[in-house]
């Protein structure tokens, strides 16, 4: 038993002289099978192949009834189709002939005359007209950029957030118009105390009273003013309740009517008039401005009616800036909306851009018990360049 | 072509030479492919082949006279055809002026290599590509192994008769074979 064949006498065994022994390894080995029977075919192939291509090459023999000795002119032999080639010497001649004396070739075609089809213009009408278009395209994209920037290059607002400003209620002693506020007093001579509003809630039991007159009371009412965010009430630390502009002295519900504390009319504290906390009239706090966020009890939130797109500004399209600028505003009660800060600025003049856009808004204002309110929101504008 | 006869066959149908060759329109209908054949694989060049394979029928028709019928007449002709491949060997060396190859079978012309057109294009590709590196591998070969390769590859003698239509010895054409075969199989394996 051998082993596998060598290259040797895999040769071998297609040039013809195998041995016995190797006859019977690839009778049993099936690799070695393999190899032969892969070169084998590969041989076969190969015959057929030439063969179909000396066929398909020459077509048929030709006829040898042609066979006559004849000479051509130039002393060849005209064999079949074919033509005997030319002897060692004549066939250098003519090539060192051809070298020296190239061949004329005579041509039969002459050239023709074509009328020309691109050297005359017929019209120029088209021209002008394009010439025309496109200056003026272009022209206006150069006069008027702003135009060409909404064209173009439109910021897209993708959301507009309402959301409760952080920033810290204060009672200012606004003069104006508002719609919160409230104020009392018991026509006491001595002015209000100084002291915490009570919670704000939605409907007043028991307006805010300096002294609790019943110290042991069947049941137990916590006097509130009708405001929705007291927790942004400012905190003085004091146990007492009182006016938080009034003065440090002994407990006093102040010059006011109305039986609550402070100097306006009413069951409320300040100097306003009704069930609320500062100046003002109605129910909530002082300027009376509600914070979004605090929607319930009445209150309604207000809602965008036609909003403008701001620009991009130039700097900012230049730096490729992009992200969003939030602004705390004011939604007046007339659909109006008054800046009161920018919460997050973006620069090149993007946040100019934003209040800009934000002045054109229309507002739904907000609404308490059904009557229009002011309301601070937050409003987000979202800068992208597409 | 009805006229690709293997060497198997034609002896059977034939008995005797010398009469087979008086009809000599016969003879070149029936030859005529089988010499074309093995002149175009030992030269690879197909105007070459051409010229070749008329100059042998012209030789043989000139010289029918001197035939003895002493060998098959399939190997008389081989044997005509053999020493004019060699001739034209020797002799293109000194003909540098004409163009070599003019008529090159170029090897990438594989889509021409068609033994079978029933078969799928994957299998022609394959089998276009086998007989291609083959063709490309008796390139190399010296004129006489390409020339003992395909007596017995393409025209499926044996070696006594490539022994008569070469003028070798059955010795000398077995080694040739071998070595041909060797330096083939060597070339096959080699990655392309």
């Amino acid at each position: 038993m051998i082993r596998h064949l060598t290259e040797d006498q895999i040769t071998r065994w297609f040039t013809g002289q195998p041995t016995t022994v190797e006859r019977q390894h690839v009778q049993t080995c099936s690799a070695c099978a393999g190899e032969v029977d892969r070169f084998g075919s590969t041989l076969s192939l190969f015959q057929s192949g030439v063969a179909d291509r000396a066929e398909r090459t020459f077509g048929t023999p030709p006829s040898m009834m042609e066979i006559v000795q004849t000479h051509t002119s130039a002393g060849q032999v005209v064999f079949g189709n074919f033509v005997e080639p030319p002897s060692l010497l004549v066939s250098l001649k003519r090539a060192i002939a051809d070298v020296l004396y190239p061949p004329k070739i005579e041509t039969t075609v002459a050239p023709v005359d074509v009328a020309p089809v691109w050297s005359s213009r017929r019209s120029q009408v088209p021209q002008a007209v394009s010439v025309l278009l496109h200056a003026a395209v272009v022209g206006s994209l150069l006069f008027f950029p702003a135009a060409a920037s909404t064209l173009f290059q439109q910021p897209t607002l993708t959301s507009i957030t309402m959301l409760t400003p952080k920033a810290p209620l204060v009672l200012p002693p606004d003069t104006g118009k508002s719609s919160g506020g409230g104020g009392g007093g018991m026509k006491t001579p001595t002015p209000p105390s100084k002291g915490v509003p009570p919670r704000g809630a939605d409907r007043q039991l028991l307006p805010p009273v300096v002294e609790a007159k019943n110290l042991a009371p069947d049941l137990v009412v916590e006097p509130t003013v009708i405001a929705p965010q007291l927790a942004y009430l400012p905190q003085f630390n004091l146990n007492t309740i009182g006016d938080p502009n009034g003065v440090v002295g002994p407990p006093s519900a102040g010059p006011g009517s109305g039986g609550g504390i402070g100097t306006g009319k009413g069951t409320g504290v300040g100097d306003g008039v009704g069930p609320g906390v500062g100046p003002g009239e109605g129910g909530g706090t002082s300027g009376g401005v509600f914070n979004y966020g605090g929607i319930g009890g009445g209150l309604t939130p207000p809602s965008v009616l036609a909003k403008v797109l701001p620009e991009y500004s130039d700097d900012a399209r230049k730096a490729r800036i992009q992200g969003t600028v939030e602004l705390i505003v004011i939604v007046n009660a007339n659909g109006t909306t008054t800046l009161e800060s920018v919460n997050r600025s973006l620069g090149y003049g993007l946040d100019q851009k934003a209040i800009e856009a934000l002045k054109k808004w229309k507002f739904q204002p907000a609404t308490k018990d059904g009557k229009p309110v002011a309301m601070r929101v937050a409003i987000s504008v979202n800068f992208s360049l597409r | 072509m009805k006229t690709t006869a293997t060497a198997d066959v034609i002896p059977a149908v034939i008995v005797d030479p010398v009469q087979e060759i008086q009809d000599f329109d016969r003879v070149v209908e029936r030859y005529w492919a089988r010499i074309l054949r093995f002149v175009l694989a030992a030269v690879h060049d197909s105007d070459v082949a051409e010229t070749l394979t008329q100059d042998c029928f012209w030789k043989a028709y000139r010289s029918r006279g001197a035939f003895r019928g002493e060998s098959s007449l399939n190997t008389w002709l081989m044997r005509i055809a053999v020493n004019l491949v060699r001739d034209h060997a020797r002799s293109r060396r000194f003909q540098f002026w004409k163009n070599a190859k003019q008529a090159a079978v170029d090897s990438d012309k594989t889509h021409e290599w068609l033994p079978d057109r029933s078969i799928s294009p994957e299998q022609r590709a394959s089998v276009n590509e086998q007989v291609q590196a083959v063709w490309e591998a008796t390139e190399n070969l010296s004129e006489r192994q390409r020339t003992v390769f395909v007596l017995r590859f393409v025209e499926d003698m044996n070696s006594l008769e490539i022994a008569e239509a070469t003028g070798l010895t059955e010795n000398a054409v077995n080694v040739h074979l071998f070595r041909a075969v060797r330096a083939i199989r060597k070339r096959l394996k080699e990655p392309l």
